[in-house]
């Protein structure tokens, strides 16, 4: 009997927002909920430990929105947002037919979305989720950080401290600070997050942060190093060089 | 639109003004020379009705050619070009006409040698001509710095109607909604807590329209609204939620402008408590020396947070109104280092409102 239920998390930073969910998860014996998360790390962890059915996700907490959270989880289980306002996620959440709460909500609101959520667990679509996520998530015109998961670590690195990027097949290798992180993603798509004047694109397989860079050498007819101001050579291309020297 | 042509009673004036000078300069003429005033209104009334016409284009000179857009050396080339050409068609003019009424009446009106009398025709025209130009240049002068003042004008009025709505919009509604969400929380289990916070909401509310309502209150008042907020939130945050304050009693009776400090503290509690794991203790500090007075809000910050740049929208209001109400003796000043953010207000301590 116990293997039927559904694996329930709650993710929220406020204790009483937690509370409530699980006041009214109280006249649903087929929930079992397995964790509570205060924050996005907890909840990253926990759903990659547990792997749950079903996660209540609040939107807005610290460090980690409830939307970077499902970026990072590899297969995430069905999702009901909760958040207390936030027009551009609620646009998102009507055109995609997503389950959400509207803080404060109803228990037949609640009731509705619990139900509705769970006929579909069977239907449920990691992709899907993730495309809703990546579509309610507000539009940062440049990206400001860079969140990668290590294991069941999550890491947020600020861009500044970001000292170049490349290219490894389907990953993308962020070096910062003598480390490199893993990240699978594209570098043209990173290319385009990030701000065109502190990272340029200097080669096929590399993205710099200019603040790192020392000094260009030639080497070969249309052929030229970066050195960085700790000694790392990256090649630069044509294009490449031509948009540092438009740059600085 | 051109001032004359465009108002039919303006023209009227104008034309009757001319036609009286057409008299006068027939009379004049007539006892100067010794010719009869009959030929002499006749020679010089149409010649100053149509006249008055030619000067009516001085005002689309001195529209095309503004002083404040053309340059100084154009406008005068302009003017000259203008004058030189104008009297030169009314001087031709003039000399057909005279020839016309001589043929009527049979006489020769001026015993003068002709280039006298062109010579004279001519500098009458372009003497007329220069007062209407500078009639012209004095009225889009003037047209332009009331247009300009107006302007300055309704920029106040908007820059007015944008403050009050942007100190309407000042408190956030996530507060409100998530504040109602844990009144609903607490309302199975702890009925108490949640009647208490209703009442505690229900104040905060009330003081922050009756507040608003006013031009100034005092430090007092503006904390005890600030002491609301914050017992609101500390029922949100729980533990992470940690306050210090530390209040100059000579402070309290100064009069600041309503809801000054309100988004400061909204803004310490979403950088330093709500975006932190922790969270931890939010500084609020008042300080009266001599005439001036210093309010200062500081928050921990998430070391790993992205660099704002600038001092965010919040901020840039309540600068604003710093500034206009206190002029170059307000002002708000933000410091930032890897741990703490600190935001101090600079005004003038006044006891009187």
């Amino acid at each position: 009997m116990k293997t039927n239920k559904i694996k329930t998390i709650i993710v929220d930073d406020e204790e009483l927002a937690r509370g409530l969910v699980r006041e009214y998860l109280l006249t649903h014996p087929e929930i079992d909920i397995v964790a509570e998360c205060a924050n996005g790390f907890e909840a990253v962890k926990a759903a990659t430990e547990l792997s749950p059915d079903l996660m209540f996700l609040d939107i807005q907490m610290p460090k980690l929105t409830g939307f970077e959270v499902i970026e990072l989880i590899e297969n995430p289980p069905a999702v009901i947002f909760v958040t207390a306002f936030d027009q551009y996620a609620l646009k998102a959440f009507e055109v995609h037919a997503v389950d959400y709460l509207l803080k404060p909500y109803s228990k037949q609101r609640f009731d509705e979305a619990l139900s509705h959520a769970v006929e579909h667990l069977d239907v449920r679509q990691p992709e899907k989720t993730k495309e809703i996520a990546a579509a309610a998530k507000p539009q940062e015109q440049i990206l400001e950080r860079v969140l990668i998961k290590e294991g069941s670590k999550v890491l947020v690195i600020p861009v500044e401290k970001i000292d170049y990027i490349e290219a490894q097949d389907d990953y993308v290798s962020f070096r910062v600070e003598g480390k490199s992180h893993l990240k699978m993603q594209r570098l043209a798509e990173l290319e385009s997050l990030l701000n065109n004047r502190h990272f340029v694109r200097i080669h096929r397989s590399y993205i710099l942060n200019i603040e790192r860079l020392a000094k260009i050498e030639l080497f070969a007819k249309d052929s030229r190093t970066a050195i960085l101001k700790d000694g790392t050579q990256l090649p630069v291309s044509r294009t490449g060089y031509d948009k540092l020297k438009e740059l600085l | 639109m051109h001032p004359i042509l465009s108002d039919k009673k303006r023209l009227t004036i104008y034309l009757v003004i001319w036609g009286m000078v057409g008299i006068l300069s027939g009379f004049i003429l007539a006892s100067l020379t010794g010719a009869e005033f009959l030929h002499t209104t006749v020679f010089a009334f149409p010649l100053l009705m149509i006249y008055s016409q030619m000067n009516l284009s001085a005002w689309y000179i001195s529209k095309a050619f503004p002083l404040h857009k053309t340059s100084i050396w154009r406008v005068l080339l302009v003017v000259f070009v203008s004058i030189v050409f104008v009297s030169a068609i009314w001087t031709l003019m003039a000399w057909g006409w005279l020839s016309i009424v001589e043929q009527i009446f049979t006489v020769t009106l001026f015993q003068y040698p002709p280039v006298q009398i062109v010579l004279v025709i001519f500098g009458v025209g372009d003497q007329i001509f220069i007062i209407s130009l500078a009639l012209s240049y004095l009225l889009v002068v003037f047209e332009h710095s009331r247009n300009a003042e107006r302007r300055a004008f309704e920029l106040r009025l908007l820059a007015q109607s944008a403050e009050l709505k942007a100190l309407r919009m000042q408190i956030d509604p996530h507060f409100l909604f998530n504040s109602l969400n844990s009144i609903s929380a607490l309302t199975a289990h702890d009925p108490e807590g949640a009647r208490s916070m209703t009442m505690t909401l229900a104040d905060f509310f009330r003081k922050s329209l009756m507040f608003g309502a006013k031009d100034v209150i005092t430090l007092k008042e503006e904390l005890s609204l600030l002491n609301h907020y914050l017992d609101i939130e500390k029922i949100r945050f729980g533990k992470r939620l940690s306050v210090q304050q530390n209040i100059d009693e000579a402070a309290l009776t100064c009069f600041i402008p309503p809801l000054l400090m309100q988004p400061l503290l909204e803004n310490a509690i979403k950088y330093g408590i709500a975006d932190t794991l922790e969270g931890g203790t939010i500084l609020i500090s008042a300080q009266k020396k001599s005439n001036r007075l210093f309010l200062a809000m500081e928050n921990p910050i998430d070391p790993d947070a992205p660099k704002k740049k600038g001092t965010g929208l919040g901020m840039d209001i309540v600068k604003k109104r710093l500034q206009t109400a206190y002029g170059d003796d307000g002002d708000l000043k933000t410091f930032v280092n890897e741990k703490f953010f600190q935001v101090i207000l600079f005004l003038p301590a006044k006891e009187k409102s």
